[in-house]
């Protein structure tokens, strides 16, 4: 009972601070908002890509090509200028068709202006070079005597694509980490961070500083009841913040949370029982509030970076992605990618929730062993 | 305004006796450098590791077989790393662990459809946790299949007569040797366009109109100044929470009955805050290079960038406290205002990531501009373009100090008996 009335009186200190709710529930919505925006069209192929095309050649080749290019998933523009290079431009150079039927080679060039989407030019480049090996099949195929021999025959070639690749996401569910699927899971284990580590960590320090703690030890309430409250109470605002920001990720931003919300619930309850510890742990042996709070602000980031909560686990090298498994924040996010992106069930997690139950208890001893009551 | 040198002298003694978290807020930058430059690899190292590609081939043909062979030829080697596997379960099980980016399943009679003159079809699996690689091996494998009807439309008629070899029990010698004169000449044919293949495709980056780009930003030098500008406004926001806690304490009051007005007192803050994010910044950049090998470019114009952004940042942070009357308020205020401006001005994430709409926002950050000044300095751009920007930096960092000055000394004036 004891440790209810601390828990209680804990979360109400926390709720009081004005901060708290920018912590709590405004900051993640404007990083969710703004990191789901920049990465939404990340992982899905069937994003519109814009290509211009220079035509310097203005062949009958060049066109094939140029015919080529146009599809569904391609917005294609032909200019005929030189200073009409911008964005992200093919150019066909003057003499493409002369050189190629002569058997010589030649380059087509894919420029694109510094700051433009990566991901967009990687997509035009490998979309530019199938076009380009379908024209040169077509021309093997025709074996033409001259160009105009090759626009004679060309429309007489029967030429279709006879393997076909399908794709499909693996995994119960059909969707990917991108936009705000990625960002709000991630977004939830940053800030589940930010808040408990700073308030965890700082409002024991700060009743320690003014001898509340002290007071409460005379009080009735016992050691363990003691600890035990102010852990249970960083529980609760994490868990807190955990349904808040998975709800408005639902209803606001329309993500899909998995098919098992219990499974949901337990790993993240455990990441919360574990940060919580780890706060309370610092808290104890970091004496000054001012190293506590850059100590706090360094430990949330590097976690949040190295578990893959700033950016996709997957582009990390082989190495990282074991180094991510020393913390908790790569079990929880590899938790989260099982029930939201893969859609498995409570037993795919199993793993997950019994290295975070080994994480509690080793910072809960650690900060049961360091707790001080006095100054 | 002559008190002011003292009071700086003074500021600048009370932070060297206690500057842990200065350099706390030094040292954070720092290690996000290096944190990133091994995730996404410094200078110009591969930026993506190898994406494993399981591979199921359920036909065991010639035609499956070239297939997977294919992808894992010359430059697709150190991209792709191919597993094959001998069931689907078995696929599906490594992918369902996150064990690869991809699996890709080659049906049975996948050959002999293809010598029908069927069209066969190859399914490839890909990983829903990630979302690059299974694009770039969708596009491989995509590339690959186009690859292998393209040959077989070219050997059509070769191809037939394979097949009409394999439904015969006994091959004729004279057929075989008719068709491997018909393919030696076939070669012959199409050697003139593809080996090697007469169109090649080259990618380039423009950096301006028809300028190609010759200095590349590495991730270091990217990731150091990003978060430098971030912290050192952390930085700006200590020296500048003296001025609540000399009120609280009440040593401003005894400030205020010498002959230093306050005028000389806020001046002195923003000095020494300006002071003490300029000798940070050179701290930073030095240690950038030392550590990181970073090219800051001109050292001219780093110094004037240095000087001008750490004056802008010293003119914000004034400007932010004009509206602060407590402890707990700068605490709510200056880190929200912090983190949000940092974040929408590239210091998280580069602005070229936003849609354009945000990206219009990030252009009224101080971030954004003290970043495209040391960007502008990297890829040595004249001086001439960079002065606009150092010039607005200067201009909006003393307005700033101005308004501020007046609001914070009402401010001041206001609680200072209380």
């Amino acid at each position: 009972m004891t440790l209810w009335t601390i828990a209680q009186n804990d979360i109400k200190l926390t709720i009081k601070d004005k901060m708290f709710f920018f912590w709590l529930l405004v900051f993640p919505l404007i990083f969710i908002f703004i990191f789901g925006l920049a990465f939404r069209d990340m992982g899905t192929s069937d994003t519109q890509v814009t290509l211009n095309v220079l035509d310097k050649d203005k062949s009958h080749l060049s066109k094939t090509l140029i015919e080529e290019l146009v599809t569904e998933k391609y917005v294609v523009e032909v200019f005929e200028k030189d200073e009409e290079i911008s964005f992200r431009t093919l150019i066909i150079p003057e003499g493409f068709s002369k050189n190629v039927f002569a058997g010589e080679q030649i380059e087509l060039k894919l420029v694109q202006e510094q700051g433009n989407s990566l991901e967009a030019m990687q997509s035009a480049y490998s979309h530019v070079l199938k076009a380009a090996i379908k024209i040169l099949a077509k021309i093997v195929m025709v074996s033409p005597e001259s160009p105009q021999d090759f626009e004679e025959k060309l429309p007489r070639l029967n030429w279709e694509r006879r393997v076909i690749l399908r794709t499909e996401l693996g995994g119960e569910i059909k969707a990917i980490p991108a936009g705000y699927t990625h960002s709000v899971p991630s977004s939830t284990v940053v800030f589940i961070l930010f808040t408990l580590l700073m308030y965890g960590g700082i409002i024991l320090l700060e009743e320690r500083r003014q001898g509340r703690l002290e007071r409460i030890y005379l009080s009735p309430a016992t050691f363990i009841s003691i600890i035990g409250g102010k852990w249970l109470s960083r529980i609760i605002i994490g868990m807190f913040q955990v349904t808040i920001l998975f709800l408005l990720g639902k209803f606001l931003f329309g993500i899909y949370l998995g098919p098992s919300l219990p499974a949901l619930f337990l790993v993240s309850l455990f990441f919360c029982a574990t940060i919580s510890g780890m706060s309370m742990f610092f808290g104890s042996i970091i004496k000054k509030e001012e190293i506590l709070i850059v100590f706090n602000i360094l430990l949330a980031n590097l976690m949040a970076a190295l578990g893959g909560c700033w950016w996709p686990i997957e582009v990390v090298p082989k190495g990282m992605k074991t180094v991510s498994m020393l913390f908790p924040t790569g079990w929880i996010m590899d938790a989260y990618n099982k029930l939201i992106f893969f859609g498995f069930g409570l037993e795919s997690v199993l793993i997950n929730i019994t290295v975070l139950i080994g994480f509690t208890a080793l910072f809960l001893f650690l900060a049961i062993k360091f707790f001080k009551i006095r100054k | 305004m002559r008190h002011i040198p003292i009071l700086v002298k003074k500021d600048f003694k009370r932070k060297w006796k206690n500057p842990v978290v200065i350099i706390g807020f030094m040292l954070i930058p720092l290690v996000f450098t290096f944190i990133f430059g091994i995730v996404f690899g410094g200078q110009d190292e591969e930026t993506l590791p190898r994406i494993t590609l399981l591979t199921v081939d359920n036909d065991k043909s010639l035609i499956s077989n070239f297939l997977s062979t294919a992808m894992s030829q010359g430059e697709l080697k150190k991209m792709i790393e191919l597993k094959p596997l001998e069931t689907e379960e078995e696929g599906r099980q490594l992918l369902n662990k996150g064990k690869a980016s991809g699996l890709l399943l080659i049906p049975k009679n996948f050959g002999n459809d293809i010598l029908d003159g069927k069209k066969a079809e190859v399914l490839l699996l890909k990983n829903p946790s990630e979302q690059f690689l299974p694009l770039i091996a969708e596009e491989i494998t995509d590339t690959t299949t186009l690859i292998l009807s393209s040959l077989l439309s070219v050997f059509s008629e070769e191809v037939d007569t394979i097949r009409g070899f394999i439904e015969m029990n006994n091959l004729p010698d004279i057929d075989i040797s008719v068709l491997s004169v018909k393919v030696k000449n076939r070669f012959e044919s199409i050697s003139k366009y593809v080996f090697p293949p007469v169109i090649s495709l080259k990618q380039e980056t423009i950096t301006e109109e028809g300028k190609e780009g010759t200095e590349s930003i590495t991730v270091h030098s990217y990731v150091l100044p990003a978060m430098a500008i971030m912290f050192l406004m952390f930085i700006c926001n200590v020296v500048f929470s003296d001025i609540l806690i000399e009120k609280e304490t009440k040593t401003l009051l005894r400030l205020n009955v010498s002959r230093m007005s306050m005028t000389e007192f806020i001046w002195s803050k923003i000095v020494t805050s300006a002071l003490i994010g300029m000798l940070c910044t050179f701290c930073l950049i030095g240690l950038g290079i030392g550590m990181f090998s970073i090219y800051w470019g001109n050292l001219f114009s780093v110094f004037l960038i240095v000087f001008c952004l750490n004056i802008l940042i010293a003119g914000f942070i004034a400007f932010l406290y004009s509206f602060i009357k407590t402890e707990l308020q700068a605490g709510a205020v200056l880190s929200s205002a912090i983190l949000i401006m940092s974040l929408l001005g590239g210091s998280m994430m580069p602005v070229d990531n936003f849609p354009s709409f945000i990206q219009q926002i990030s252009k009224l950050t101080l971030n954004y501009w003290g970043l495209e000044a040391f960007k502008m300095a990297m890829m040595n751009e004249s001086f001439g373009q960079l002065l606009p920007i150092l010039f607005g930096m200067v201009l909006a960092g003393i307005l700033l100090s101005f308004i501020s000055s007046y609001f914070i000394q009402k401010n001041l004036k206001k609680g200072l008996l209380k």
